[in-house]
């Protein structure tokens, strides 16, 4: 009887949750992943997403007058707490952002009955830049060559003694990865990371040692952006947010920055185009497939330098645009390249066939027909 | 008082063979059933069908095929997530391969695969016991799951390398896939989960249970007396690997939707072991209190602060949490170290006597 208690407990727990979602502000969930294995580079991204959104919020009182409610659910980067959280928020949130594959996977199928927009930046798996058929994930803006699965294949390749590493690590395998290269004595500047791969905290282990190494990256941390010293005037000296200093100059916590302002900007553009503030999912995803990222725009919203400029439409999701190569001095990531645009041409017809694939697999699947 | 069980007859052999001899056990019973069959489904939300009865169930079942072999036969297996990513991955393959298949028959076939598969891996047991045969079976583990990365066969060619769950009818109703409904994927696990449990109770009281507790008490006495351990063994982990392989079917067709391999690595075989351990081994109820512990305990724990209106970051909430269930897995471990099964046993062994103790 004791466990039928408990189990009554939980419906009724469960009962209270659900009804005490309200429907004040607009709903962005985020399902962080500031515990388990890939911790080190979640916290960063984390907090730069909330910063950015708490500092809206403070300067501008939201976006167009509405109060942005930005909950976090910890998933811990396991699918199993990624489909709870997805579960949780899903009530009245106007957006689902995963942030891992395995939960982009399961969740995937589920937005588009939920038909809830899915923000999946740099994630999840190559065919989701066709819109027309992703309706509802949005994996801007990355180049889709640096869109695969992470791989442990590098292993293998780095007992081969080539003339270049490309690591596609994640999380905690990226600090001991570069620690043992950096131990074998590989020579630095012939080890290139993909975006994942080029976090800081994971280079500050050797210092020095690792100068040279490269990686790929979408976002560039510029602490002397407008947008920096906006979130450090109304976050963090208000003391609402969880960073520091040094944190606060890293890649991550800049791209996290990034992701947010993207979001912002998705709900902006809907924001003009329906003409409401109170925006609902369905509306919101036709804001983030109609981000205009000029340079003019990102000069505007502060973010000088941090992103190139890009623009998404209904039929391209990711809007490629391109990347940097960032290079590790020895203390912190230095922009070594002009922007690189990504060789889309090799595989955007093979990810419109595999899109079209998944869709027959899953069928029915809800395509979107308005796109042409 | 209320579980007396004095004045209760048994006037003929099949009463006395019935499957709940005790008049309470068998009210008790029917209560569970009434609440998981008729009051549950009413009730449930969509968040506590995804996140606390189906994932439940199905664990539970997991917890069960392995109890079969560890805690009825002795033979302890780590491969139990490799076994279930066999049910799971055949599943998928007979159903792109003919669509047409029934769902729940290809969820049910699927047990054979993976139950084929056990017996190869279960062939050293002949020969290893105890922790040998622990590390025997965890080669299954890791050579499975590299299986499931690199045959790509296994997963049509998938470019995400993961299997997708499609839209998949029944008799005019969608049982998996995206646009399946909670509530249809529940009845459909607690359908598969109830006739494998009673299937499990009936054969370890049976024959084919005694046996298996024979070899595990003391295996050269069991075969001193006739028992044959080639049998016993391989049966155990026939049987055993085809429920943990329909659970790995349910598991991704009824509740997860995708898998990845690493799905089925390691930390889920530990898990399915410790829902074993704490909810009892050689039990059928513990398996299910146990996965009551390991698997809704935390999402429940998760909703407390926001319910009590505490403003307590996510992530803080999780480490609370997992220091809350740790604590928890040693306090029931030391109060108990039988399980949790044996906790119930005995609170009914006082009651049975209550109000009047010897």
């Amino acid at each position: 009887m004791k466990y039928l208690n408990k189990l009554a407990a939980a419906f009724a727990v469960t009962a209270i949750t659900a009804s005490s979602v309200s429907a004040e502000g607009l709903v962005v969930p985020n399902l962080s992943y500031r515990t388990g294995p890939f911790a080190s580079t979640g916290i960063p991204l984390m907090n730069g997403q909330k910063d950015y959104m708490e500092m809206l919020n403070a300067r501008d009182g939201g976006i167009g007058g509405v109060k942005i409610d930005f909950g976090e659910c910890e998933t811990g980067y396991s699918t199993e707490k990624g489909v709870e959280c997805y579960e949780k928020t899903k009530g009245n949130a106007i957006v689902t952002q995963p942030w891992s594959t395995g939960i982009t996977l399961q969740v995937l199928p589920k937005t588009n009955v939920d038909k809830i927009p899915m923000l999946a930046p740099g994630y999840g798996f190559s065919p989701m830049k066709d819109g027309k058929t992703f309706q509802w994930a949005i994996p801007v803006p990355v180049g889709l060559k640096e869109m695969q699965n992470q791989s442990a294949q590098w292993l293998q390749i780095r007992r081969e003694r080539p003339d270049y590493v490309v690591m596609w690590g994640w999380g905690a395998m990226n600090a001991g990865a570069i620690s043992e290269a950096v131990k074998t004595k590989f020579p630095m500047d012939k080890f290139i990371g993909v975006w994942w791969s080029g976090h800081d905290a994971d280079l500050d282990v050797v210092g020095d040692a690792g100068k040279g190494y490269k990686s790929v990256s979408w976002s560039f941390p510029n602490a002397d952006a407008p947008v920096m010293a906006d979130i450090k005037k109304h976050v963090i000296d208000a003391g609402m947010s969880d960073t520091n200093d040094k944190e606060m100059n890293g890649v991550f916590y800049s791209r996290g920055v990034i992701i947010s302002a993207i979001l912002a900007e998705g709900i902006t553009a809907a924001q003009a185009e329906f003409g409401n503030p109170q925006i609902s999912a369905e509306q919101l995803r036709w804001g983030l497939e109609n981000i205009d990222f000029t340079a003019d725009r990102i000069k505007e919203l502060g973010l000088d330098g941090m992103v190139p400029p890009f623009a998404t439409a209904c039929d391209n999701h990711t809007g490629h645009s391109g990347g940097w190569i960032l290079e590790w001095d020895g203390a912190a990531f230095q922009k070594k390249s002009d922007l690189i645009m990504p060789n889309v041409d090799g595989y955007s017809d093979l990810a419109t066939e595999k899109a079209a694939a998944y869709a027959t697999e899953n069928a029915p699947w809800a395509v979107n027909e308005s796109c042409q | 008082m209320f579980y007396r069980t004095a004045g209760q007859f048994k006037t003929s052999y099949s009463k006395d063979q019935a499957l709940f001899p005790v008049k309470q056990d068998a009210f008790l019973v029917a209560i569970f059933l009434l609440l998981a069959w008729v009051v549950f489904p009413l009730t449930a939300s969509e968040f506590t069908f995804q996140t606390l009865l189906i994932p439940i169930l199905i664990y539970s079942l997991a917890a069960l095929g392995l109890n079969v072999l560890t805690g009825y036969a002795g033979q302890l297996s780590l491969g139990t997530a490799a076994f279930m990513g066999v049910g799971a991955y055949a599943c998928y393959k007979m159903l792109t391969i003919f669509p047409m298949l029934n769902p729940v028959v290809a969820i049910l076939l699927s047990g054979f695969f993976s139950a084929a598969i056990g017996v190869v891996f279960g062939i050293p047991s002949l020969r290893i016991k105890g922790f040998y045969l622990a590390i025997a079976t965890l080669a299954a583990q890791f050579f499975l799951v590299w299986l499931f990365e690199k045959w790509a066969w296994l997963y049509n060619y998938n470019a995400s390398g993961a299997i997708q769950v499609p839209n998949l009818k029944m008799f005019g109703v969608y049982v998996a896939g995206p646009l399946a409904t909670s509530k249809v994927q529940y009845y459909v696990v607690l359908s598969i989960v109830c006739l494998l449990t009673l299937m499990c109770i009936n054969l370890t009281r049976g024959n084919l249970g005694r046996m298996w507790k024979a070899t595990r008490d003391m295996d050269i006495a069991a075969e001193l007396i006739g028992i044959p351990l080639l049998r016993s063994k391989l049966t155990a982990f026939a049987i055993s690997s085809y429920i943990v392989g329909v659970s790995g079917a349910l598991f991704v067709f009824m509740w997860r939707g995708a898998a990845e391999p690493n799905l089925f690595d390691i930390p889920l075989s530990f898990r399915i072991l410790f829902i074993v351990i704490i909810g009892g081994l050689g039990s059928i109820i513990g398996n299910y209190l146990g996965a009551i512990l390991i698997v809704g305990l935390p999402v429940v724990l998760n909703l407390v602060p926001e319910a009590l209106g505490l403003q307590i970051d996510s992530a803080t909430v999780e480490h609370l949490n997992i220091m809350i269930i740790g604590s928890l897995i040693v306090f029931f471990l030391i109060v108990e170290p039988h399980g949790l099964a044996q906790l119930w046993r005995l609170i009914r062994e006082k009651l049975i006597i209550w109000p009047f103790p010897h």
